[in-house]
């Protein structure tokens, strides 16, 4: 009943989120459609500067998948057999930046593809001695959010500071294999879609303070805005709502760095 | 007068061969892969080339053709005679032959007689160039202008396959082994093909081409310093063989084993009368495996290494190989053998038996298909493999089997709520255009007007 209701919450937030009345995604705009004008009034440079409605972020940072948290497993499979540690991961996202909400920021939704794999030594079963063969899994986190960023601090300050969140719907295929094929235990083919919650927090350093000029130049001949360094907490709850059977717990709780652009 | 005459006929000589009209009566290879070459197969196939060849003022001549290297000129006189070394040999002719509509057959076999191999297993060089001069002859020593002379240079005679990869290895898979090698460096490779045996493969029945194999034995022991007295390896070719004399009383170390021929004729190392034996005579093929630790126990030698294949008893490469007739290092595999994968470079093979013990080689080949000897021998036998899955099932994962979605309630919501999200997405996206439209009037609706 939590549960559903939870979910419920987070659905009406996003939907709402996204929904927002005011399409503000072009800071051109503001005055002509505002009521607080007079507050609002762009900067010189943003008059000047291209419209702004999409961010791209490029993201990197360990992903150490949670498939030992899985309810019922006797042991730790994956710590056995690919050992401690995170592999790499790398994505991207793509948001839409559809409303502004005044004195915060712009919010719409976003939405993420990454990769991370990870291979070890597969072992011989009889005497659990190396084989030739390689194990691997392969994991491709994908979420559909509704993103805040709390640009207007830096707007109307000058701080070059954008704090940010994400709140939507993770989900990742998976697939395991071996260096001579997909993975098969028991007419079970080793892969599938495992989803849940997904969430991120995290802070944008905006770059264009430390060089207006190319800043500019870079507005006028590509259309990016702004360019930052961000880091994130990022977390993809990927336990299935609580299915039974349970979905393989390949989400994460890490920390991503990267580049961001609002164009 | 008489000069001028000669001159006269020399020149008007005519024998023409329209190229594209060339053809070959068994062999018919892509223009990448040599039409027109010799391969050890074509050889010692029946396949003839067909000449379709016109000429013009015969004037009496006859009509011969001859083969020489790329720089043989067969036009001169004195190439065409001289005997040692022979420059040019004529394959064909001297043939009295009609103005029109001649075909002149020249056999592979021939050609390659041309060069002097008498034997296709001969060959021991890689892509002999040859030149056939097609051309209308009276006297034998007359000096033939060249422009009157049709020559054929794009047949290669190349017999030998290319060299072995080296260093090959197996990894155990499930059902399967990893093979792994160091490709060769020969420059004429178009891929390789890994051949596998459990022991129940034939030994080759086809003569082999190339240096080395059957006929002859393997190569003999490497170098030896012993005193030994007891010479057991009369390997002719490979190695270096019979070692250099040897000191005064000393005992040495018997030389390496060499590669094993394909009666596993191996060349092995002696053992000194009083020091330490020859180590090893592990490079014969199913006969030196004796460790020479005293004076007189040698390996046993290639002596016997004449025998013709059929008799083979086989080869293992060593603990845990099966014994196979089928791949035997130096050996160039049966062409009817189907136990290969063909490959660009290292790879897996699929398949096989978990439990079954395998002798794996791997052979190059070149464009024309010609398949080299086989590389080192590696062994492994498949065992089933625990890979993360397995182990994760095994330890009571439940996950897998693909998408687990549909048939889950919360699965079911869940997906509603990512389609939710992209319809309110899509609603966002339609709005956008109304909104900026909007935005748009109002900025050009005069403020009184409102």
């Amino acid at each position: 009943m939590n549960r559903s209701r939870t979910l419920s919450t987070a659905a009406a937030l996003g939907l709402l989120a996204m929904a927002w009345p005011r399409a503000a995604s072009a800071q051109a705009s503001l005055a002509l459609d505002t009521d607080w004008r007079r507050t609002e009034r762009p900067t010189r440079s943003e008059k000047m500067a291209s419209p702004q409605s999409i961010a791209f972020e490029a993201r990197f940072g360990p992903y150490s998948p949670q498939i030992d948290t899985e309810p019922g497993l006797r042991g730790k499979p994956y710590e056995e057999v690919f050992g401690g540690g995170a592999q790499f991961y790398f994505g991207f996202e793509l948001d839409w930046q559809a409303a502004r909400i005044p004195w915060l920021g712009v919010i719409g939704p976003g939405l993420g593809w990454g990769y991370t794999h990870r291979s070890a030594t597969a072992k011989v079963t009889a005497t659990g001695q190396d084989s030739g063969e390689s194990t691997s899994i392969t994991i491709f986190p994908m979420y559909v959010s509704a993103v805040l960023r709390a640009d207007e601090l830096m707007r109307r300050t000058g701080v070059p500071f954008v704090p940010y969140g994400k709140l939507g719907f993770g989900f990742a295929s998976w697939n395991t294999g071996t260096s001579a094929g997909a993975s098969v235990s028991n007419g079970v083919a080793g892969n599938g879609l495992s989803y849940g919650l997904e969430w991120a927090l995290g802070g944008m350093l905006c770059l264009n303070e430390l060089d207006e000029r190319s800043a500019a130049s870079l507005d006028q001949t590509a259309g990016v805005n702004h360019v930052y360094l961000y880091g994130e907490w990022w977390r993809m709850a990927l336990d299935g709502f609580g299915k039974d059977p349970p979905v393989m717990r390949v989400g994460t709780s890490t920390f991503t760095l990267g580049i961001a652009f609002d164009m | 007068l008489a000069v001028l005459g000669w001159s006269s006929e020399a020149s008007a000589q005519n024998v023409n061969v329209v190229q594209a009209q060339i053809t070959r009566t068994l062999v018919s290879r892509d223009q990448a892969s040599g039409p027109y070459d010799i391969s050890y197969a074509d050889c010692l196939s029946k396949d003839e080339f067909q000449f379709p060849v016109t000429v013009a003022n015969l004037l009496g001549r006859n009509l011969e053709v001859w083969l020489g290297n790329t720089s043989a000129d067969c036009t001169q006189s004195l190439q065409r005679q001289q005997i040692n070394p022979v420059v040019c040999r004529r394959i064909f002719g001297p043939a009295t032959v009609a103005q029109t509509g001649l075909q002149v057959s020249i056999g592979d076999r021939a050609i390659v007689d041309g060069l002097g191999i008498t034997n296709c297993e001969d060959a021991a060089q890689l892509g002999n160039n040859v030149s056939l001069f097609f051309m209308l002859v009276g006297d034998p020593a007359e000096n033939l202008d060249p422009s009157n002379v049709w020559k054929w240079t794009g047949t290669i005679v190349d017999l030998v396959g290319p060299l072995p990869p080296t260093g090959v290895s197996v990894g155990v898979g499930d059902a399967a082994l990893l093979v792994d090698f160091t490709k060769s460096d020969a420059t004429d490779i178009i891929g390789y093909r890994i051949y596998w045996d459990d022991g129940t493969g034939p030994a080759p029945t086809t003569p082999q081409p190339g240096q080395g194999s059957i006929v002859n034995g393997g190569a003999g022991g490497g170098t030896s310093t012993t005193t030994t007295t007891d010479t057991t390896t009369t390997t002719t070719l490979g190695g270096s063989w019979p070692p250099p004399p040897p000191p005064a009383s000393d005992g040495g170390t018997g030389g390496a084993g060499g590669a094993g021929g394909a009666k596993g004729a191996g060349g092995t190392g002696t053992g000194g009368t009083t020091g330490a034996g020859g180590k090893t005579a592990a490079g014969g093929a199913d006969a030196g495996t004796k460790d020479g630790g005293t004076s007189s126990d040698a390996g046993a030698g290639g002596s016997s290494a004449t025998s013709t294949a059929t008799d083979d008893a086989g080869v293992s490469a060593g603990p845990g190989c099966p014994v196979s007739k089928a791949v035997v290092q130096g050996r160039v595999p049966d062409p009817g053998y189907a136990n290969f994968s063909q490959q660009a470079g290292p790879s897996t093979i699929t398949g096989l038996t978990n439990g079954t013990a395998y002798a794996v080689g791997v052979v190059a080949y070149d464009k024309v298909g010609n398949v080299g000897q086989m590389s080192n021998v590696a062994c492994g036998t498949p065992q089933p493999i625990s890979d993360f899955f397995a182990i994760y099932r095994a330890e009571g994962g439940r996950a897998g089997g693909g998408c687990e979605v549909a048939p889950s309630r919360d699965g079911a919501l869940a997906f509603t709520l990512a389609g939710a999200a992209l319809l309110g997405l899509g609603l966002v996206v339609r709005r956008a255009p109304r909104s900026r439209a909007r935005t748009s009037s109002r900025a050009k609706t005069p403020r009184g007007s409102r």
